[in-house]
Protein backbone atom coordinates (compact mmCIF):
# COMPACT_ATOMS: atom_id res chain seq x y z
CA UNK A 1 0.00 0.00 0.00
CA UNK A 2 1.77 3.07 -1.11
CA UNK A 3 0.30 6.25 -0.14
CA UNK A 4 2.45 9.01 -2.77
CA UNK A 5 3.90 11.87 -1.25
CA UNK A 6 4.48 15.21 -2.47
CA UNK A 7 8.51 14.15 -2.59
CA UNK A 8 7.97 11.24 -5.02
CA UNK A 9 9.13 11.62 -9.23
CA UNK A 10 5.91 11.50 -11.18
CA UNK A 11 8.17 9.07 -13.15
CA UNK A 12 7.84 6.83 -9.79
CA UNK A 13 4.59 7.28 -9.57
CA UNK A 14 3.32 5.87 -13.27
CA UNK A 15 6.05 3.33 -13.43
CA UNK A 16 3.96 1.91 -9.89
CA UNK A 17 1.03 2.23 -11.78
CA UNK A 18 0.61 3.41 -15.08
CA UNK A 19 -3.37 3.39 -14.94
CA UNK A 20 -2.77 7.08 -13.04
CA UNK A 21 -1.47 8.52 -16.77
CA UNK A 22 -5.66 9.58 -17.59
CA UNK A 23 -5.59 11.33 -14.03
CA UNK A 24 -2.51 13.30 -14.49
CA UNK A 25 -3.28 14.33 -17.98
CA UNK A 26 -6.49 15.64 -16.55
CA UNK A 27 -4.36 17.90 -14.71
CA UNK A 28 -2.69 19.26 -17.68
CA UNK A 29 0.28 17.14 -17.07
CA UNK A 30 1.43 15.31 -19.78
CA UNK A 31 4.10 12.75 -20.89
CA UNK A 32 7.90 13.16 -20.23
CA UNK A 33 7.78 14.05 -16.97
CA UNK A 34 11.72 13.77 -16.51
CA UNK A 35 12.61 13.59 -13.08
CA UNK A 36 10.47 16.41 -11.93
CA UNK A 37 8.77 15.78 -8.79
CA UNK A 38 4.74 16.13 -7.24
CA UNK A 39 5.47 19.32 -5.36
CA UNK A 40 7.21 21.15 -8.29
CA UNK A 41 5.25 19.77 -11.16
CA UNK A 42 2.44 21.15 -8.92
CA UNK A 43 3.74 24.84 -8.81
CA UNK A 44 4.88 24.77 -12.48
CA UNK A 45 1.20 23.61 -13.26
CA UNK A 46 -0.67 25.60 -10.46
CA UNK A 47 -2.19 22.74 -8.86
CA UNK A 48 -3.11 22.40 -5.44
CA UNK A 49 -0.48 19.76 -3.91
CA UNK A 50 -2.68 18.45 -1.31
CA UNK A 51 -5.85 18.07 -3.98
CA UNK A 52 -3.76 16.54 -6.77
CA UNK A 53 -2.34 14.01 -3.89
CA UNK A 54 -5.50 13.41 -2.88
CA UNK A 55 -7.01 12.70 -5.75
CA UNK A 56 -3.99 10.20 -7.13
CA UNK A 57 -3.76 7.98 -3.89
CA UNK A 58 -7.78 7.84 -3.88
CA UNK A 59 -7.36 6.61 -7.63
CA UNK A 60 -4.40 4.43 -6.67
CA UNK A 61 -5.75 2.34 -3.57
CA UNK A 62 -9.33 1.79 -3.78
CA UNK A 63 -9.91 2.03 -0.02
CA UNK A 64 -7.96 4.92 0.81
CA UNK A 65 -10.13 7.69 1.32
CA UNK A 66 -9.78 9.80 3.75
CA UNK A 67 -12.78 12.14 3.83
CA UNK A 68 -11.65 14.16 6.93
CA UNK A 69 -8.82 15.50 4.55
CA UNK A 70 -11.37 16.64 1.80
CA UNK A 71 -12.72 19.88 3.66
CA UNK A 72 -10.50 22.46 2.24
CA UNK A 73 -10.16 22.00 -1.55
CA UNK A 74 -11.04 24.64 -3.62
CA UNK A 75 -14.89 24.31 -5.22
CA UNK A 76 -13.18 25.33 -8.33
CA UNK A 77 -10.52 22.80 -8.56
CA UNK A 78 -12.72 19.91 -7.99
CA UNK A 79 -15.09 20.90 -10.67
CA UNK A 80 -12.17 21.70 -12.83
CA UNK A 81 -11.15 18.24 -12.02
CA UNK A 82 -14.85 16.50 -12.62
CA UNK A 83 -14.96 18.30 -15.85
CA UNK A 84 -11.88 16.98 -17.33
CA UNK A 85 -13.04 13.76 -16.68
CA UNK A 86 -15.91 14.16 -18.14
CA UNK A 87 -14.13 15.01 -21.41
CA UNK A 88 -12.46 12.16 -21.30
CA UNK A 89 -15.14 9.80 -21.12
CA UNK A 90 -17.49 11.75 -23.51
CA UNK A 91 -14.42 12.35 -25.97
CA UNK A 92 -12.33 9.53 -25.76
CA UNK A 93 -13.03 6.52 -23.83
CA UNK A 94 -16.96 5.88 -24.83
CA UNK A 95 -16.38 6.57 -28.50
CA UNK A 96 -13.44 4.17 -27.96
CA UNK A 97 -15.14 1.28 -26.56
CA UNK A 98 -17.77 1.59 -29.12
CA UNK A 99 -15.39 1.08 -31.59
CA UNK A 100 -14.13 -1.47 -30.38
CA UNK A 101 -17.77 -3.04 -29.96
CA UNK A 102 -17.91 -2.66 -33.87
CA UNK A 103 -14.27 -4.29 -34.33
CA UNK A 104 -15.25 -7.24 -32.23
CA UNK A 105 -18.60 -7.66 -34.43
CA UNK A 106 -17.29 -7.43 -37.70
CA UNK A 107 -14.28 -9.93 -36.88
CA UNK A 108 -16.77 -12.61 -35.34
CA UNK A 109 -19.15 -14.28 -37.28
CA UNK A 110 -20.40 -16.64 -34.62
CA UNK A 111 -22.86 -14.91 -31.59
CA UNK A 112 -23.21 -11.85 -34.03
CA UNK A 113 -27.00 -11.21 -33.05
CA UNK A 114 -25.78 -11.34 -29.11
CA UNK A 115 -22.96 -8.55 -29.25
CA UNK A 116 -25.41 -6.23 -31.45
CA UNK A 117 -27.78 -6.81 -28.06
CA UNK A 118 -24.79 -5.82 -25.67
CA UNK A 119 -23.50 -3.22 -28.16
CA UNK A 120 -27.29 -1.53 -27.73
CA UNK A 121 -26.92 -2.12 -24.36
CA UNK A 122 -23.73 -0.13 -24.52
CA UNK A 123 -25.24 2.85 -26.86
CA UNK A 124 -28.19 3.53 -24.34
CA UNK A 125 -25.66 3.61 -21.54
CA UNK A 126 -23.67 5.92 -23.07
CA UNK A 127 -26.36 8.19 -24.52
CA UNK A 128 -27.52 8.16 -20.42
CA UNK A 129 -24.20 9.02 -19.39
CA UNK A 130 -23.55 11.97 -21.85
CA UNK A 131 -26.55 13.60 -21.03
CA UNK A 132 -25.89 12.69 -16.79
CA UNK A 133 -22.74 14.78 -18.43
CA UNK A 134 -24.17 17.78 -19.59
CA UNK A 135 -26.95 17.93 -16.92
CA UNK A 136 -23.92 18.65 -14.55
CA UNK A 137 -21.65 20.73 -16.42
CA UNK A 138 -24.36 23.13 -17.82
CA UNK A 139 -26.69 22.93 -14.62
CA UNK A 140 -25.24 20.89 -11.12
CA UNK A 141 -22.19 22.33 -11.31
CA UNK A 142 -22.56 26.45 -12.18
CA UNK A 143 -25.33 26.54 -8.93
CA UNK A 144 -22.58 24.60 -7.15
CA UNK A 145 -20.18 27.23 -8.07
CA UNK A 146 -22.55 30.31 -7.55
CA UNK A 147 -23.37 28.59 -4.38
CA UNK A 148 -19.55 28.58 -3.30
CA UNK A 149 -18.41 31.94 -4.16
CA UNK A 150 -21.29 34.11 -2.99
CA UNK A 151 -21.72 34.24 0.31
CA UNK A 152 -25.48 35.63 0.48
CA UNK A 153 -27.36 33.56 -1.56
CA UNK A 154 -30.90 33.80 -2.57
CA UNK A 155 -33.20 31.29 -1.71
CA UNK A 156 -34.11 30.71 -5.17
CA UNK A 157 -30.51 29.18 -5.61
CA UNK A 158 -30.92 27.51 -2.58
CA UNK A 159 -34.14 25.95 -3.29
CA UNK A 160 -32.65 24.99 -6.75
CA UNK A 161 -29.49 23.12 -5.17
CA UNK A 162 -31.32 21.55 -2.84
CA UNK A 163 -33.66 20.45 -5.25
CA UNK A 164 -31.51 18.64 -7.00
CA UNK A 165 -31.57 15.10 -5.79
CA UNK A 166 -27.69 14.58 -5.42
CA UNK A 167 -26.94 11.39 -5.04
CA UNK A 168 -29.15 9.34 -7.12
CA UNK A 169 -27.85 8.93 -10.51
CA UNK A 170 -25.01 7.65 -10.43
CA UNK A 171 -25.51 3.79 -8.61
CA UNK A 172 -28.09 3.10 -11.85
CA UNK A 173 -25.75 4.52 -14.42
CA UNK A 174 -22.95 2.08 -12.61
CA UNK A 175 -25.22 -0.62 -12.16
CA UNK A 176 -25.41 -0.85 -16.44
CA UNK A 177 -21.87 -0.34 -17.07
CA UNK A 178 -21.66 -3.20 -14.14
CA UNK A 179 -24.15 -5.67 -15.80
CA UNK A 180 -21.88 -5.17 -19.14
CA UNK A 181 -18.79 -6.32 -17.87
CA UNK A 182 -20.28 -8.96 -16.04
CA UNK A 183 -22.28 -10.41 -19.00
CA UNK A 184 -19.22 -10.04 -20.97
CA UNK A 185 -16.72 -11.74 -18.61
CA UNK A 186 -19.06 -14.47 -17.35
CA UNK A 187 -22.07 -15.56 -19.79
CA UNK A 188 -20.97 -14.49 -23.46
CA UNK A 189 -20.01 -17.58 -25.52
CA UNK A 190 -16.94 -18.10 -27.06
CA UNK A 191 -15.53 -16.06 -30.09
CA UNK A 192 -13.45 -16.25 -32.73
CA UNK A 193 -11.38 -13.24 -31.67
CA UNK A 194 -10.20 -14.12 -28.16
CA UNK A 195 -7.65 -11.51 -28.10
CA UNK A 196 -9.59 -8.90 -29.16
CA UNK A 197 -12.17 -9.73 -26.78
CA UNK A 198 -9.72 -9.64 -23.69
CA UNK A 199 -8.80 -6.55 -24.84
CA UNK A 200 -12.20 -5.31 -24.87
CA UNK A 201 -12.98 -6.51 -21.60
CA UNK A 202 -9.90 -4.76 -20.66
CA UNK A 203 -11.05 -1.34 -21.60
CA UNK A 204 -14.17 -1.79 -19.96
CA UNK A 205 -13.03 -3.30 -16.49
CA UNK A 206 -10.57 -0.06 -16.37
CA UNK A 207 -13.82 2.09 -17.87
CA UNK A 208 -15.70 0.83 -14.74
CA UNK A 209 -12.63 1.41 -11.82
CA UNK A 210 -12.75 5.31 -12.93
CA UNK A 211 -16.24 5.48 -13.15
CA UNK A 212 -16.40 3.91 -9.76
CA UNK A 213 -13.58 6.28 -8.66
CA UNK A 214 -15.06 9.54 -10.31
CA UNK A 215 -19.00 8.80 -8.41
CA UNK A 216 -16.69 8.79 -5.22
CA UNK A 217 -15.12 12.57 -5.67
CA UNK A 218 -18.63 13.76 -6.75
CA UNK A 219 -20.85 12.07 -4.03
CA UNK A 220 -18.30 11.93 -1.25
CA UNK A 221 -16.47 15.28 -1.64
CA UNK A 222 -18.68 17.27 -3.25
CA UNK A 223 -21.68 16.98 -2.65
CA UNK A 224 -21.07 16.82 1.14
CA UNK A 225 -19.70 20.23 0.94
CA UNK A 226 -22.35 21.67 -1.08
CA UNK A 227 -24.60 20.18 2.32
CA UNK A 228 -22.20 22.17 4.22
CA UNK A 229 -22.98 25.50 2.20
CA UNK A 230 -26.85 24.93 2.45
CA UNK A 231 -26.62 24.36 6.37
CA UNK A 232 -24.48 27.11 6.69
CA UNK A 233 -26.88 29.69 4.72
CA UNK A 234 -29.67 28.72 6.77
CA UNK A 235 -27.90 28.81 10.23
CA UNK B 1 -22.84 -14.37 -6.46
CA UNK B 2 -19.58 -12.11 -6.47
CA UNK B 3 -16.64 -13.25 -4.69
CA UNK B 4 -16.18 -11.04 -1.54
CA UNK B 5 -12.71 -9.17 -0.77
CA UNK B 6 -10.56 -10.18 2.00
CA UNK B 7 -8.71 -6.75 3.67
CA UNK B 8 -5.68 -7.67 5.79
CA UNK B 9 -5.44 -4.80 8.20
CA UNK B 10 -1.88 -4.27 9.97
CA UNK B 11 -2.07 -2.41 13.27
CA UNK B 12 1.42 -2.33 15.14
CA UNK B 13 3.19 0.54 16.76
CA UNK B 14 6.74 -0.77 15.32
CA UNK B 15 7.92 0.07 11.46
CA UNK B 16 10.25 -2.93 11.82
CA UNK B 17 7.31 -5.51 12.36
CA UNK B 18 4.59 -3.34 10.12
CA UNK B 19 6.96 -3.68 7.10
CA UNK B 20 7.89 -7.66 7.66
CA UNK B 21 4.23 -8.36 8.14
CA UNK B 22 3.41 -6.37 4.62
CA UNK B 23 5.59 -8.18 2.61
CA UNK B 24 4.75 -11.61 3.85
CA UNK B 25 1.15 -10.57 3.93
CA UNK B 26 1.84 -9.62 0.15
CA UNK B 27 3.32 -12.53 -1.16
CA UNK B 28 0.09 -14.13 -0.72
CA UNK B 29 -1.36 -11.68 -2.49
CA UNK B 30 -3.02 -9.64 -1.05
CA UNK B 31 -1.68 -5.81 -0.05
CA UNK B 32 -2.72 -4.90 3.59
CA UNK B 33 -3.28 -1.46 4.81
CA UNK B 34 -0.79 -0.31 7.19
CA UNK B 35 -2.32 1.07 10.86
CA UNK B 36 0.08 3.18 12.88
CA UNK B 37 -2.80 4.90 14.76
CA UNK B 38 -5.85 4.96 15.69
CA UNK B 39 -6.29 7.83 13.53
CA UNK B 40 -5.03 5.75 10.08
CA UNK B 41 -8.76 3.84 10.32
CA UNK B 42 -10.28 7.15 9.09
CA UNK B 43 -8.41 7.25 6.02
CA UNK B 44 -10.24 3.64 5.12
CA UNK B 45 -13.90 4.35 5.85
CA UNK B 46 -15.49 2.37 3.47
CA UNK B 47 -13.91 -1.01 4.27
CA UNK B 48 -16.58 -3.98 2.78
CA UNK B 49 -16.16 -7.79 2.89
CA UNK B 50 -14.28 -9.51 4.96
CA UNK B 51 -11.79 -8.23 6.90
CA UNK B 52 -8.69 -9.30 8.96
CA UNK B 53 -7.46 -7.01 11.30
CA UNK B 54 -3.81 -8.21 12.66
CA UNK B 55 -3.41 -6.71 15.73
CA UNK B 56 -0.55 -6.20 18.16
CA UNK B 57 -1.88 -7.79 21.32
CA UNK B 58 -1.36 -4.68 23.25
CA UNK B 59 -3.16 -2.85 20.92
CA UNK B 60 -6.52 -5.48 20.82
CA UNK B 61 -8.96 -4.56 24.06
CA UNK B 62 -8.79 -0.82 23.95
CA UNK B 63 -9.36 -0.92 19.98
CA UNK B 64 -11.49 -3.70 19.59
CA UNK B 65 -14.82 -2.43 19.93
CA UNK B 66 -14.22 0.71 17.76
CA UNK B 67 -12.99 -0.99 14.84
CA UNK B 68 -15.69 -3.18 14.68
CA UNK B 69 -18.17 -0.32 14.62
CA UNK B 70 -15.83 1.36 12.60
CA UNK B 71 -16.84 -1.32 9.78
CA UNK B 72 -19.96 -1.98 10.73
CA UNK B 73 -20.97 -2.74 7.41
CA UNK B 74 -18.50 -4.97 6.29
CA UNK B 75 -19.61 -8.98 6.31
CA UNK B 76 -16.93 -10.28 8.90
CA UNK B 77 -14.29 -9.49 10.87
CA UNK B 78 -11.65 -11.00 12.58
CA UNK B 79 -8.87 -10.28 14.87
CA UNK B 80 -5.58 -11.89 14.80
CA UNK B 81 -3.67 -11.46 17.78
CA UNK B 82 0.56 -10.77 17.06
CA UNK B 83 2.15 -11.67 19.89
CA UNK B 84 5.70 -10.51 21.70
CA UNK B 85 5.02 -13.70 24.35
CA UNK B 86 2.36 -16.02 23.58
CA UNK B 87 2.63 -18.75 21.20
CA UNK B 88 -0.53 -20.54 20.14
CA UNK B 89 -2.39 -21.61 17.30
CA UNK B 90 -3.99 -18.61 16.40
CA UNK B 91 -1.59 -15.78 17.07
CA UNK B 92 1.24 -14.68 15.21
CA UNK B 93 4.34 -15.25 17.09
CA UNK B 94 7.33 -12.70 16.66
CA UNK B 95 9.37 -15.66 16.44
CA UNK B 96 7.53 -17.08 13.76
CA UNK B 97 9.06 -17.91 10.52
CA UNK B 98 7.36 -16.81 7.58
CA UNK B 99 5.38 -19.75 6.01
CA UNK B 100 4.22 -20.30 8.95
CA UNK B 101 2.92 -16.97 9.55
CA UNK B 102 1.40 -17.00 6.04
CA UNK B 103 -0.38 -20.57 6.93
CA UNK B 104 -1.57 -19.09 9.84
CA UNK B 105 -3.13 -15.92 7.88
CA UNK B 106 -4.25 -18.51 5.00
CA UNK B 107 -6.59 -20.18 8.00
CA UNK B 108 -8.25 -16.98 9.02
CA UNK B 109 -8.83 -16.16 5.44
CA UNK B 110 -10.18 -19.55 4.56
CA UNK B 111 -12.60 -19.28 7.99
CA UNK B 112 -14.48 -16.54 6.25
CA UNK B 113 -15.56 -18.22 3.55
CA UNK B 114 -16.67 -21.20 5.72
CA UNK B 115 -18.67 -19.06 7.63
CA UNK B 116 -20.63 -18.75 4.71
CA UNK B 117 -20.79 -22.08 3.02
CA UNK B 118 -24.88 -21.45 2.36
CA UNK B 119 -24.59 -18.32 0.36
CA UNK B 120 -22.81 -19.89 -2.56
CA UNK B 121 -23.52 -18.91 -6.11
CA UNK B 122 -26.29 -21.44 -7.53
CA UNK B 123 -27.80 -22.10 -10.61
CA UNK B 124 -31.37 -20.34 -10.80
CA UNK B 125 -34.54 -22.34 -9.56
CA UNK B 126 -36.93 -23.21 -12.45
CA UNK B 127 -39.42 -20.56 -10.77
CA UNK B 128 -36.43 -18.19 -10.94
CA UNK B 129 -36.38 -18.78 -14.78
CA UNK B 130 -39.91 -18.26 -14.88
CA UNK B 131 -39.89 -14.95 -13.31
CA UNK B 132 -36.60 -13.97 -15.45
CA UNK B 133 -38.18 -14.97 -18.30
CA UNK B 134 -41.16 -12.31 -17.95
CA UNK B 135 -38.83 -9.71 -17.09
CA UNK B 136 -36.97 -9.91 -20.13
CA UNK B 137 -40.57 -9.68 -22.30
CA UNK B 138 -40.63 -6.26 -20.37
CA UNK B 139 -43.31 -6.92 -17.72
CA UNK B 140 -43.72 -5.31 -14.26
CA UNK B 141 -43.47 -6.65 -10.86
CA UNK B 142 -47.26 -6.70 -10.72
CA UNK B 143 -47.63 -8.19 -14.09
CA UNK B 144 -45.30 -11.28 -13.32
CA UNK B 145 -47.16 -11.42 -10.33
CA UNK B 146 -50.54 -12.03 -11.69
CA UNK B 147 -49.54 -14.13 -14.84
CA UNK B 148 -47.53 -16.24 -12.25
CA UNK B 149 -50.33 -16.30 -9.43
CA UNK B 150 -47.96 -15.72 -6.76
CA UNK B 151 -47.85 -11.94 -4.81
CA UNK B 152 -46.17 -9.15 -5.89
CA UNK B 153 -43.59 -9.37 -3.07
CA UNK B 154 -42.98 -12.82 -3.91
CA UNK B 155 -42.14 -11.84 -7.34
CA UNK B 156 -39.91 -9.01 -6.22
CA UNK B 157 -38.26 -11.51 -3.83
CA UNK B 158 -37.62 -13.55 -6.76
CA UNK B 159 -36.09 -11.23 -8.81
CA UNK B 160 -33.38 -9.92 -6.02
CA UNK B 161 -32.42 -13.54 -5.61
CA UNK B 162 -31.78 -14.22 -9.46
CA UNK B 163 -30.06 -10.64 -9.53
CA UNK B 164 -27.68 -11.95 -6.76
CA UNK B 165 -26.93 -15.16 -8.18
CA UNK B 166 -26.18 -13.88 -11.62
CA UNK B 167 -24.63 -10.77 -11.03
CA UNK B 168 -26.64 -8.91 -13.08
CA UNK B 169 -29.14 -6.45 -11.75
CA UNK B 170 -30.36 -4.05 -14.68
CA UNK B 171 -33.82 -4.99 -16.85
CA UNK B 172 -31.27 -4.76 -19.97
CA UNK B 173 -28.75 -6.85 -18.47
CA UNK B 174 -31.26 -9.76 -17.52
CA UNK B 175 -32.54 -9.45 -20.60
CA UNK B 176 -29.27 -9.99 -22.73
CA UNK B 177 -28.29 -12.99 -19.82
CA UNK B 178 -31.74 -14.31 -20.88
CA UNK B 179 -30.99 -14.71 -24.44
CA UNK B 180 -27.81 -16.22 -24.40
CA UNK B 181 -29.11 -18.76 -22.44
CA UNK B 182 -31.47 -19.02 -24.67
CA UNK B 183 -34.57 -18.93 -22.09
CA UNK B 184 -36.26 -16.60 -24.46
CA UNK B 185 -35.51 -16.25 -28.49
CA UNK B 186 -34.04 -12.41 -29.63
CA UNK B 187 -37.42 -11.79 -31.58
CA UNK B 188 -39.77 -12.01 -28.40
CA UNK B 189 -37.97 -9.46 -26.08
CA UNK B 190 -38.68 -6.25 -26.25
CA UNK B 191 -35.78 -4.16 -27.51
CA UNK B 192 -36.87 -1.33 -25.18
CA UNK B 193 -35.82 -3.24 -22.47
CA UNK B 194 -32.08 -2.89 -23.51
CA UNK B 195 -31.88 1.45 -22.89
Amino acid sequence: MSIFNSQHKIVEIIEHDCDLLPVLHRFGIKLGFGDISVAKACEQYNIDPDFFLAIINVYHSENYFPEHKFSNFKIADIINYLIATHGYYKNYILPEIEKRFNAIIAQNSSHNEILQLLEKMFVAFKNEYNKHIENEEKKIFPLILDLSENKVMSDTIKKKVSDLHLNNTHSQLDDKIIDIKNILIKYLPPFDDANSCNTFAISIFRFEKDLKDHARIEERILYPRVKGFLNQSID
Amino acid sequence: MEQKTVNILLFNRSETILKGLYSIVNEIGIEPIIIRTTDDFFDYPHLLGYILVIISEDLLEANQAFIEKHYESAETIKFQSFSYTNKGEDIIYIEDNSSLIQNKIQQSISSFSDDNIGKQAQDLTPREIDVLKLVALGYTNKEIANSLFISTHTAISHRKNISEKLGIKTISGLTMYAVIKQIIEIKDINTDNLK
